[in-house]
This record gives C-alpha cells, structure tokens and sequence, in this order.
C-alpha cells in the first residue's frame, strides 16, 4: 500500500489490531461476489476501452489484435513485408482535448449567508473569503492541477474519468493522547506543575496516569501548523481511467446518478504481498497476526486457486508463489467504508480484505467526471466521450492502410503469367496456368535472357477501390476531429469575429466536459468539507501560490475553525482557451474604443478579469503612474481628472518623500527660500502699483507690505521631480559643497 | 469611457501612489542609507555644521524647512545647540 493511501488507525497503539478495526459490513465473499458481478456486466465496456488504449498508445500488442484494424488474411499474416498500420490521429485528438478541457483551473467560491445584521454579513463574508482559500490550498496540496488533466485525458478518450479521494489518514497525522507508566514520582510532581499530566483509572479501575486535554490538544496544534508548514495535504486525492472504476448505481430520484458503491480495480504483480510487502503487513494487521509475525505473513495462492494468507517465506507445496504473474487489487468503496480486496481473477468471485476502515464520508468517494453524459443506464454506457466517432473511424483506417501495404507488396513483387496471342495462358505439365514466380522469374538475373514465348502479364491487385476506401474515411475522420481553427489554423487571414465564431462553435462540445469537471471538484470539496467538520481544533493551510502582484507578497498561514465550514460552495471553471481570450480581447478593444461599450462590459465580458472594478482601477492608475515616473503628459489635459489623479498621487509622493528622505526636504526648503527671495527682490525693485480696491496688483498684500513669510505667495504644490536631491551630493543646492568635506552629510548623529 | 465617481477616484489615486512610492521609495532607499545619506558621506560637525547651519539660516531655508519638515528642522535646531554647547565647554 503506498503511503498516499495508508489511513492509520487513532488509536491502535498496544492493541491488537483486529480488535480495533470497526466491524466490517461486507464480507469477503460479498465482496467478490460484486466485484464478479460488475466485471461481467462491464466486460464490454472495459474490452472497448482496451481496444481504445491500443489505438491510442500504438503498443506493439496492438498490431497482433485484429480489433484495431490489422487483420491480415491468411497466407499474407506470414509475410515479413507487409506492415500493419497505426495511424496516430487519435492520440493527435486526445492531446487536442485534454489541452482544451483542462486549459482553465476550477475556482471555488463559497457562497455567504447571512440572516443578521451587517455585522454578522461581514463576518460571514470574511470567513467565505478564508474557506475558499482553505479549499484551493487544499486543492494545490494534492496536485489537483495534475489530476485535472489527467481526468481530462480520460473525459477525451474514455468517456469518463474518476476521481477518488479520501483522508490522508484516519488522525489527520496529529498526535494520538499520551499515557505513562515508566514515570518517577519527581517527574510526575514536574508534569502535573506544568499542567500536563491527570490521573485516570481505566476500566478495571486501576489509576493510570495519562496526558492532560490541554497539554493533548496543544501538541495536536503544533502538528497541525507543522504539517500545514511542511505543505503536506489533508486528503489524498487520485485520479482512474474509465477502465479501472467499476461503478454500481442507486436511483435517488433525481437525474444525478448516485453511487451505491464502486471498485477502483488495479494489477500489481503477485510479488507485492509477499512477506515484508506493505500489503502483506496491512492484511496482518486486518487478519490480526501476531505482531512478531507480521513481517514474515504474505499472502500465495493456493492449491484451489484462491488467494491465502499465511506465516510463511517459502512457497508451500503445489502454491504458485513466486510464479510472474499479476494479481488485481481491488478497493471497494461504499459510502462509510473503504476495503482493500485482492484477488487472483475478478471472475473468480474470491479474494482476501488486507484492509478496512471507515472513512466517514457518507457517500461513494468516488467521484465521475464524464466527457458527457448520455441518457443509458447501461453499462459503460452512461457517459459518452468527445471522440467516439474517432475511435470508430480509426480501425476501419488502420486496415484499409494496412491492406494497401499488401497491396504495394504483392505488386512490388513479380508474379507474371505467359499468354499466347489469343490471350489463352499457357500451362504448364499438370495443365494448370504456368506462374512465374520469384525464384524463375523473367529477367530477375540481368546475366540472362529468356526468351519466352508469348505474351508476359504481371499479376497485380487493383487498389483503385482501397484509394477510393481510404479518401472517404479520411475525409470522415478529418470532420470527426476538432475544427482546424482550435489549432490556429485559418486564423491570420480571418476577422476577429469571423475567427471568434468559429472557435466559439468549436467551444461548445467542450462545454459540458469543462462544467462536468467543475461539479466534480465541488463533490471533492464538498466531502472534505464534512471531513474537516469532524475535527476538533483549528485548521491550518497555507493559502495556494496564486498570481503574486510582487515579490513582497507573502502566502499567509490561514488558521480555521471547522466548525465555521460551510457547504453552500460553488466551483467555477472557464471553458475559454488561451485562443479565444485572444480574439475575445480583440473584439472588445475594437468596441471600446468604438465607444459601443464601457470600460466595466469590457473587462467583465471580453478581458474576463475576474474583478473588473478592480481591473479599471488597476488601468487608471497605471496611466498615473506612467506619468509620475516619467513625467509623460502627452494627451493628458490640465483640467482632465487624470491631471487631478497624478497631482494628488505627486503630492502623496511629496509628502512621503518629506517625511523619509531630509535631502529630499532641503531641496524643497532650498527652493522655497529662493523663491520667497525673488518675490521679496521682486516686491522691493518697486512701489506697488495703486489700487482702487486697496489690494496689490498681483493680489498679494503680504509681498507688497515687504512681509517676507516661508510659503506666502509661493505655489500651493511642490512642483519639479519630486527624487531631486535624493541620491546625489548632499545640500548641492546650498552650495555647500566645500563645507560637506567628502560629501559628508550633516544629517547623521542627529538627535 | 472613464466615470469619474469619488470612490473610483480615491482607489486610483491610492493605488498609483502605493506603487509610485514602491518604486521611487524602493530606488531612493537603495541608493541611500539610514540617515538618508549618499555613498561616501561623512557627518558635518563642530564648526563646519554651525557655518552650515548659519548658512541655512541666513538664506531663510531653516524657515522654509519648518513649514514642510517641521520634525527635521527640530532636529537641525538641537543639533545646533548640542554643537553650540560642546564648543563652549557646557
């Protein structure tokens, strides 16, 4: 059993194991008794999916399977000539899919409800904003993005593809409670100081001394923040081609099939439960063997053909053990329980539990995520892929190109009959046409010359029908497949829109494919939800690696309680590849600036910002700051409101530059004084003008009056490059140069 | 195109002048040290900061420097007078 898949008991320690696994709902002969049952009912459908996977991994065992469309009649299958051909257009499908399908990450939100006062809204809304990301931490811990694309890869080819999730383990790797007996009375006087040990008697009554519920649950804290720290995930989370699910259905009422159980069915080698194996001590453990012996139980099968468990390192007589050969280990999966069934044949209806426990879900954790859903209820048949037109043209292809491969070889190779002038053949001595053939053929030896009489035909097959065969099927195939344009093809020479709708129409088969996948992440998220619920302290997760604005940014440690989770979530995927966001934008630009349409339709509708308020916000402002920076006013008018935005951003910039930089202050002072000296020489080169009115010419009474006041009479704003003076000689202004040997600063040691 | 509402205006305003200052504070601060002072610098003192400061003060920029950095020119005001001190020995 591999380690993503190990559930741990809570408290097994010193036990035996038997004795603390929950009692067990299904037997083993129930179990394999179901699992019989489903492959045969499934058998059609895993015998397409094989033929598929053959078509689309061009193994070699493909060219012996007459299913992909290599038959070769007899006597040609013994000819070494003849190649049997694979066309790779499936796989070329496939790749176009699953990249299509899986362009876009599912977003989950959670949807906030409140029935209070506002306060109690806000509180709600805050606490939706730390779920959702809870949930796509989660999502990052267990590589969702890699189990995203492979289930799309099955959606493509498969019809379906499976997501199993489940607790990582059973404790949630938290500390299981203490209890001492080994402690000197010091020691425990020490420990009961420090609040960390009580007294407890157990059911016989005898005192024991065991860790307190504080000092318990403060270590479970530090793991958990530990955990979340070292980026280990709560839950595992696996994704199964549509050939490794065996699905049985309940009718709930509603179109939404819900499982009753289901099998994740894989082969391993035999070898994998031999004694010392990780399956072999889990079925010990579940067959409660003795703890010494564990490591020496493995499991062999026996004479019967059934699979036994036993102590043993050698074969025992007439058992197969250590015969090369592949036994299935099934995981059967109801709605509280999880068991590890092997077994050597599914027909055989026999097998061994190595391991069981309950998982708490209280549904299948076995969740579809279908290409698209049809409306059988038969086997296999539930869902429908993108590409079954594909994989129904490509055998037919196959053999049509492998037997004109037969063509080309018989027609390479001469074989000639001799007709005399009346078009009779000639015989040879048994009275049957005379062939010939490679080893006499006519002028296979260039030393030779025969001479023969009449006239030498060459016996040929007419592949005009094959050509004609294999024209109609490429042609259907080609039509079966995505639309050129999602390659980018017939995109430079088309308009936007034209290129738009195509793509768009292009867009719609994955439409369904895209949003199935969304709802099967939220049934993820849904029951770890329920699992988190059931701890007792707070949760702790790093927030996912998102779009970081800068390198400052942080991915903060977000703490949890699990009793604020809520189910009300939504999970959101965009069915838009990166091709259609392309000519979407386009499209939008051109109506922007047409003026059809405003800045918010724009960002909402065709840049597909996710916030756009904040994206118009986010654009302005980079306008003003293209400006502060390099001072560029071109097409910006004085009385615009953007000169009013850059002005207010320059004086925040100002005011911050005074307040962190004292070069920064002195220019601005330096230059106030020399301002306030030109208006004061300004004032005293001449009488003010008279006024009727009794003001100054120029309105200003305090320079007319000789006043001489820091600010008066100066512009409101400090204009220029607000970095002047920052980072070149200090006081430079001043003309101080000299005074400020070695550039010395007069600022440092001040008080 | 562009609704000049107020609360539209503020976040602009506060969003362009976080990143002005990110980036222009970020290059001040790079180029200059904890004092604010350039490579190489060295403090004024004794009687070359009191013939500095008497220069500030004659050209009214101390008078300036207490309108923009009230705080700054404090700091200026007891440098001189620790200077003052310490060269008359009290």
């Amino acid at each position: 059993m591999s380690d993503s898949t190990k559930i741990t008991k809570t408290e097994s320690e010193g036990d035996d194991a038997s004795e603390d696994s929950p009692s067990m709902e299904w037997t083993a002969e129930q179990i394999g008794s179901a699992l019989r049952e489903l492959h045969r009912e499934y058998a059609p459908h895993l015998m397409r999916m094989r033929v598929r996977r053959m078509l689309l991994e061009l193994a070699d065992d493909a060219k012996h399977d007459d299913r992909t469309g290599t038959h070769l009649p007899k006597p040609y299958d013994k000819s070494r000539l003849i190649l049997k051909t694979l066309i790779g257009d499936a796989q070329d499908v496939v790749q176009n899919y699953t990249a299509r399908v899986s362009a876009n990450e599912p977003q989950t939100s959670v949807v906030p409800v409140a029935l209070g006062r506002s306060s109690v809204a806000k509180r709600v809304e805050e606490r939706a904003a730390e779920q959702e990301r809870l949930l796509m931490s989660q999502w990052a811990a267990v590589h969702g993005r890699l189990a995203q694309r492979q289930a799309a890869w099955s959606q493509a080819w498969g019809r379906a593809g499976w997501y199993l999730t489940l607790p990582r383990d059973a404790s949630w790797g938290l500390p299981d409670r203490r209890y001492f007996e080994d402690l000197t009375d010091d020691e425990v006087a020490q420990m009961r100081e420090r609040g960390e040990v009580v007294s407890t008697s157990d059911e016989d009554g005898v005192a024991t001394l065991v860790e307190s519920a504080e000092s318990w649950l403060e270590r479970r804290r530090a793991a958990a923040q530990a955990r979340a720290i070292s980026g280990r995930s709560l839950f595992t989370l696996e994704e199964f081609g549509p050939d490794m699910v065996l699905p049985r259905y309940d009718r709930d009422g509603t179109a939404a099939r819900s499982l009753k159980y289901g099998f994740v069915i894989e082969e391993v080698p035999a070898s994998d439960f031999r004694p010392g194996t990780e399956l072999a001590k889990a079925a010990a453990q579940q067959a409660g063997v003795a703890e010494e012996d564990v490591e020496r139980f493995g499991l062999y099968l026996g004479k019967d053909g059934k699979i036994a468990g036993g102590v043993t390192r050698g074969g025992e007589p007439g058992s197969q053990s250590g015969v090369a050969e592949k036994w299935t280990l099934a995981r059967f999966l109801t709605r509280d329980e999880v068991y590890y069934f092997v077994t050597q044949n599914p027909e055989s209806g026999s097998g061994e539990i190595i391991w069981h426990d309950t998982h708490g879900g209280g549904q299948v954790p076995l969740i579809p995520v279908p290409g698209m859903y049809t409306d059988s209820s038969a086997p296999g048949a539930e869902f429908a892929s993108l590409m079954e037109s594909v994989f129904a043209l490509t055998p037919i292809i196959n053999q049509i190109e492998t037997l004109l491969s037969n063509v080309a070889t018989w027609n390479a190779l001469g074989r000639f009959v001799i007709e005399d002038p009346s078009g009779q053949l000639f015989a040879d001595d048994s009275g049957d046409p005379l062939i010939m053939s490679t080893e006499d053929m006519v002028g296979l030896d260039p030393q030779d010359v025969s001479v023969v009489k009449g006239h030498i035909r060459q016996l040929t097959i007419d592949a005009g029908m094959l050509f004609q065969l294999l024209d109609f099927y490429s042609h259907r195939l080609d039509r079966s497949k995505p639309a050129p344009v999602t390659e980018g093809q017939s995109a430079a020479t088309a308009a936007a829109w034209q290129v738009r709708q195509l793509l768009e129409s292009s867009g719609e088969l994955l439409e369904q494919a895209v949003s199935n996948h969304a709802e099967a992440v939220k049934q993820v998220q849904l029951l770890w939800v329920r699992w988190m619920r059931m701890l007792d302290e707070p949760i702790y997760a790093f927030a996912a690696p998102g779009h970081r604005r800068d390198g400052r940014s942080v991915r903060g440690l977000i703490e949890f309680e699990p009793s604020d989770l809520v189910e009300s979530i939504r999970v959101e995927q965009s069915s838009q590849s990166a091709q259609q966001r392309v000519v979407l934008r386009q499209a939008g630009i051109e109506l922007l600036q047409a003026g059809r349409i405003d800045e918010h339709e724009f960002y909402e509708h065709y840049d597909l910002a996710e916030d756009p308020e904040e994206a118009i916000v986010r654009a302005w402002a980079q306008r003003a700051v293209d400006i502060v920076m390099l001072g560029n006013t071109s097409g910006v008018d004085e009385d615009s409101v953007l000169a009013d935005i850059v002005n207010a951003v320059r004086g925040r910039l100002t005011m911050e530059l005074l307040e962190r930089s004292p070069n920064f202050a002195l220019a601005q002072a330096e230059g106030m004084a020399a301002a306030a000296d030109q208006a004061a020489a300004a004032a005293a080169a001449g009488p003010p003008q008279p006024s009727t009115s009794g003001m100054a010419a120029d309105g200003n009474v305090a320079a007319a009056m000789g006043v001489r006041e820091p600010g008066f009479g100066m512009p409101l704003d400090l204009p220029g490059n607000p970095l002047q003076g920052l980072g070149g000689p200090p006081f430079s202004g001043a003309g101080l140069g000299p005074v400020t040997a070695q550039g010395g600063s007069a600022l440092e040691g001040l008080a | 195109m562009f609704t000049a509402r107020p609360e539209v205006m503020d976040r602009i305003v506060d969003h362009a002048a976080s990143e002005v200052m990110r980036r222009a504070l970020g290059v001040a601060d790079s180029i200059t040290g904890a004092a604010g002072e350039a490579y190489g610098d060295e403090p004024l003192r004794g009687a070359s900061f009191l013939a500095y400061y008497a220069d500030l003060d004659s050209r009214g920029v101390l008078e300036s420097l207490r309108v923009v950095s009230p705080e700054l020119a404090t700091r200026l005001d007891r440098a001189f007078e620790r200077e003052v001190g310490g060269l008359l020995g009290v």
